[in-house]
């Protein structure tokens, strides 16, 4: 028979993120447990509330599966003595599994007749069983962050202060220190005073809901939200008003209510001068309120806060929450009035005294450093031809020492939550470009995965700048991500230099950048130059270690990426091209024809130092000199194609050197009598060796038969 | 409900919830968790249970007596209930009945607050309550005192009375209180306020503090070396407070300020380490049920 179980774990005030850890957590532990003692289930759905976490099992078996098994031992034939007795062979598997060697039976197998013992353990009522289960499973719940209480020993994400665990119609008796489970459930923490009791399984969600007044399903909960603010959006002002529905808030607020109520209020219009963005965090940030605009996009004054309830019918609730935003507003405006006293040069001055990280120097030092590696990299880009107008270094150079300024106006510091967005207001309203001001703003970006990417030309560099800034003084300081540890997100930052160079086509050589801006440390910390290599080439490792990560997730192929990355190519946009193009050979069916003869050249010169120039006048054979040309010409030919990023061009003249390898391979005798040709021949395979690394190392690539 | 019978209720209802009403300690400190009825009774296994108003001194917030609800001083109630009950959220609850908050008509919330003090080694999980979108409670499972893994875990409930009473009175600002029928918060308060906002910010003698920081610092010591560890408890208050004005007039660089709360932290990881052996040599008067001990 199968019935439903039902599992309620009742606490006190859950944080939002602990109830999306939670609920995935009590998920996958309980069907991991089910199934691991042998209970059949058809579903398990889980759910959470700030004062729960719910997990229901759809028709799971009344009885465990009975366990059968046959523990093989040695052959027969060995496994007795000339008397037809068990020998030592016999004794120990027996004693290995617990039992006598009279218990012992013969189990014919493919490979002959073996000794062992078939097992058979009848299953157990789940009844029995699901008490110890769902104890372990109260145990195994991870939090990010947990506490313990009182006296009690366990740790969990806020106190337990129920459990309900009933299965068909039985009461499971699950005890947690001196909590014992029941059939008594908590509504509604100020709707319903009293517990409810619930009589089987089929009924808990329904009482819960009708009479406890708790949705217990988040999503539900976020339907019920958008369906109302739509609502209010149809009724008020014809239509053509917008609720701005932040996503990240709406996922807090749906995990901050058991049953929502959206409500609308007022705030005085004198609010309004307030520039949008500023204004429209101001309301969300604190208060967790939504913001409401115009069918003009501007903001309106008023706005949508979610109840934990079912009314207000007296309307003190709104007017509460009315009177706290509006302190928060006045605080808001009064800063931003503050802050229209303030110089940009009156806030550097102050940005002296803001510490980036320990012995890493201010925030103005990391603006100067940003500064400097905007100019490089704009250097650079040109030098590649990238045509960026010269009125871009001027305006990455203002929006560099603009950047981090904001992290000392009176707002931002009341609102951290506005950095870039208060300093890109701000430099609007004092005539900016708006390269400059947006890439003030945009420099953040990507703010978490998935994010946007800067889109102005001067964003998108001083984004790159400040995030290889950050990255190599977080190494030299020492603080790198290890594991899932990673508190200055630098691998995020990573990833938004390789999203934006691939995005834009951008093609410095990152390991030239990491390099200067180690550099630029050195005014701060000191390190020799055996350690800053290390660090360089750390850093390159992990940017280029996010590079592939994008490769990965768009399932190509790292192993040719890694290929590439061995000859010392540290561009993305030409690994990118290089890809491509060892993609099309693979693809063409031609990898071998190049990949045979270079393992080949490889496996000659492996362990061997070489590094003389080969010299003609020692050649002796027609292959040997026919090869030698052909490098020198086909070498000139790559690099100028190279350059111009043509390397299938490249590939295809790497497929026609085949032949000469193969010849000098099969004509010409390396392991000379003489010495000096000896090793002029090794000095020539090694030079055909290089001749391919001009695009990677392909004896790397994995060959796919 | 005035202000003065905001403070009756909440010592009556928690007395009657067997609390001992405590009065306020005489030492300047940053909030009712300095005071020694929870900075050290929070620590070891005995029970303990007691609420206080504590006037409580955060010299960066003073704004001249010209916003609505930023002050430098203001009233703190504090309960700290040892071990933590398992229905200490009803009883909370309760507490806001009897202040008259019809709690079906208004929208409270237990939002996620977790509450740390780096200058006394002080860490504890918990929430800010909200009465319509107002904070007016925080509310902390203490985990962790001086550097020290607390058991018993205790609850603490700070309620800011001030805003309590904005939000029974309907007011916008501290200083339209009613402090009781007659006299306003501002009556009672504003003069001292502007006076302390200027003296904080403008006025105080730098040099003097910090000469008195490294007395203090040596006197926590002397205090110490003979187990007076009440009399070293205020001497790491004074230090803190000093600490805190020193930050107001803005004498304190970023990287002294590491350092200025390491040294406060050291003396109160010390003074915890201390109360507990002093308690620990006593047996733990207070603790009834010595079973309890072999958890520990």
């Amino acid at each position: 028979m199968k019935k439903k179980l039902v599992f309620e774990i009742g606490t006190e005030e859950l944080p939002s993120s602990c109830l999306y850890e939670g609920t995935q957590s009590l998920k996958n532990i309980l069907s991991d447990k089910l199934e691991k003692n042998r209970l059949e289930f058809s579903k398990i759905e889980t759910f959470g509330t700030p004062r729960r976490l719910i997990a229901i099992v759809y028709e799971l078996n009344n009885v465990q599966n009975s366990l059968e098994k046959i523990i093989i031992g040695p052959p027969e034939r060995i496994s007795f003595d000339e008397q037809g007795k068990p020998n030592q062979a016999a004794k120990g598997f027996a004693k290995g599994i617990g039992i006598s060697v009279d218990e012992l039976e013969k189990i014919p197998t493919d490979k002959g007749i073996y000794i062992g013992k078939k097992l058979f353990e009848k299953g157990k009522n789940t009844v029995d069983i699901l008490p110890e289960i769902l104890n372990e499973v109260i145990y195994s719940i991870p939090f990010s962050k947990q506490m313990t209480w009182a006296n009690w020993q366990i740790k969990f994400a806020r106190p337990i202060r129920w459990i309900l665990a009933i299965y068909g119609e039985e009461v499971l008796n699950v005890e947690i220190e001196s909590l014992k489970s029941g059939n008594l459930t908590y509504g509604h923490r100020t709707l319903c005073s009293n517990p409810f009791k619930i009589n089987n399984s089929e009924e808990f969600l329904k009482i819960l809901e009708e009479k406890g007044n708790v949705v217990v399903d988040g999503e539900k909960r976020r339907e019920l939200i958008k369906t109302q603010i739509k609502k209010i959006e149809d009724k008020y002002k014809e239509n053509k008003i917008k609720v701005v529905i932040n996503k990240d808030l709406l996922d807090e607020i749906i995990n901050l209510v058991e049953i929502p109520n959206v409500l609308i209020g007022n705030f005085l219009e004198e609010y309004l001068v307030i520039p949008k963005d500023i204004l429209i965090k101001a309301i969300e940030y604190h208060q967790r309120y939504f913001a409401i605009l115009n069918e003009k996009g501007e903001v309106l004054p008023e706005f949508i806060v979610v109840q934990n309830g079912i009314s207000d019918k007296n309307g003190e609730i709104i007017k509460g929450n009315e009177r706290v935003l509006k302190a928060r507003l006045s605080d808001a405006s009064f800063f931003y009035n503050e802050d229209k006293k303030h110089s940009w040069e009156n806030w550097n001055e102050k940005l002296k005294g803001v510490i980036f990280y320990s012995k890493l120097g201010s925030m103005y030092d990391k603006e100067e450093r940003i500064r400097k590696i905007c100019n490089k990299i704009f250097l650079d880009l040109n030098k590649n031809n990238h045509g960026i107008p010269d009125e871009i270094l001027e305006f990455s150079t203002r929006a560099s020492m603009l950047c981090k300024t904001d992290l000392v106006t009176n707002l931002v510091v009341e609102f951290p939550e506005l950095q870039g967005v208060a300093g890109r207001e701000y430099a609007k309203e004092r005539n900016e470009n708006k390269e400059v001001y947006e890439a003030i703003f945009e420099h953040y970006l990507p703010r978490f995965y998935g994010d946007v990417l800067p889109q102005t030309t001067t964003g998108i560099i001083v984004s790159i700048a400040d995030k290889i800034d950050t990255i190599a003084g977080m190494f030299l300081a020492g603080v790198t991500p290890s594991g899932s540890e990673d508190p200055f997100a630098l691998r995020r930052r990573a990833l938004g230099i390789v999203l934006s160079l691939l995005e834009n086509n951008f093609n410095p050589d990152i390991k030239e950048l990491v390099k200067f801006s180690v550099d630029l440390y050195k005014e701060f910390l000191k390190f020799n130059e055996e350690k800053e290599l290390k660090i360089i080439c750390d850093i390159v490792d992990f940017i280029m270690a996010r590079f592939k990560f994008t490769y990965e997730k768009d399932e190509k192929r790292t192993d040719i990426v890694d290929a590439i990355l061995e000859t010392g190519e540290f561009s993305l946009i030409s690994i990118s091209q290089k890809y491509e193009a060892i993609i099309k050979i693979i693809n063409d069916g031609n990898m071998e024809e190049i990949s045979m003869p270079m393992i080949r050249c490889k496996n000659i010169i492996k362990n061997i130092n070489l590094n003389e120039e080969v010299k003609p006048d020692l050649f002796k054979e027609e292959y040997e000199k026919e090869l030698y040309e052909e490098i020198i010409l086909k070498e000139k030919l790559i690099k100028n194609l190279n350059s111009k990023n043509e390397y299938s061009k490249s590939l295809n003249l790497l497929i026609d050197f085949r032949k000469k390898v193969d010849n000098f391979f099969d004509k010409v005798l390396i392991m000379d009598k003489i010495e000096e040709i000896k090793n002029n021949r090794l000095n020539l395979v090694k030079k055909a060796f290089n001749l391919y690394m001009l695009i990677a190392d392909f004896s790397k690539i994995i060959v796919v038969q | 409900m005035n202000f003065q019978e905001i403070i009756f209720t909440l010592q009556k209802y928690w007395a009657q919830k067997g609390c001992i009403i405590k009065q306020p300690l005489d030492v300047e400190k940053g909030a009712g968790t300095f005071n020694p009825d929870t900075f050290l009774r929070c620590l070891g296994p005995e029970p303990w249970k007691v609420a206080y108003v504590e006037p409580s001194r955060r010299p960066t917030d003073g704004r001249y007596g010209e916003n609505p609800f930023r002050t430098q001083y203001y009233y703190q109630f504090q309960v700290l209930l040892k071990p933590s009950p398992d229905d200490v959220i009803d009883l909370y609850l309760g507490s806001l009945s009897v202040l008259g908050i019809d709690l079906k008509n208004h929208d409270i919330r237990f939002v996620e607050d977790d509450w740390a003090s780096p200058t006394i080694g002080a860490a504890g999980l918990g929430w800010e309550v909200w009465a319509d979108g107002m904070e007016i409670t925080q509310f902390t499972y203490f985990q962790q005192m001086g550097g020290i893994a607390l058991k018993p875990v205790s609850a603490e409930i700070t309620y800011g009375l001030e805003r309590i009473a904005m939000y029974l009175q309907d007011k916008e600002s501290f200083w339209d209180l009613a402090w009781n029928d007659e006299m306003t918060y501002a009556d009672v308060h504003l003069d001292s306020e502007r006076q302390w906002s200027i003296y904080n910010f403008d006025v105080a003698d730098i040099k003097m503090l910090l000469d008195l920081f490294n007395k203090f610092e040596k006197e926590f010591e002397n205090a110490l070396s003979h187990d007076l560890v009440y009399v070293a408890c205020e001497y790491v208050l004074k230090c803190s407070h000093v600490f805190n004005l020193l930050d107001a007039r803005e004498a304190i660089s970023v990287s002294e300020r590491t350092l200025y709360i390491t040294r406060v932290r050291n003396l109160a990881k010390a003074l915890c380490a201390a109360y507990i052996n002093q308690r620990k040599e006593k047996n733990f008067p207070l603790l009834k049920d010595k079973s309890l001990l072999k958890d520990n």
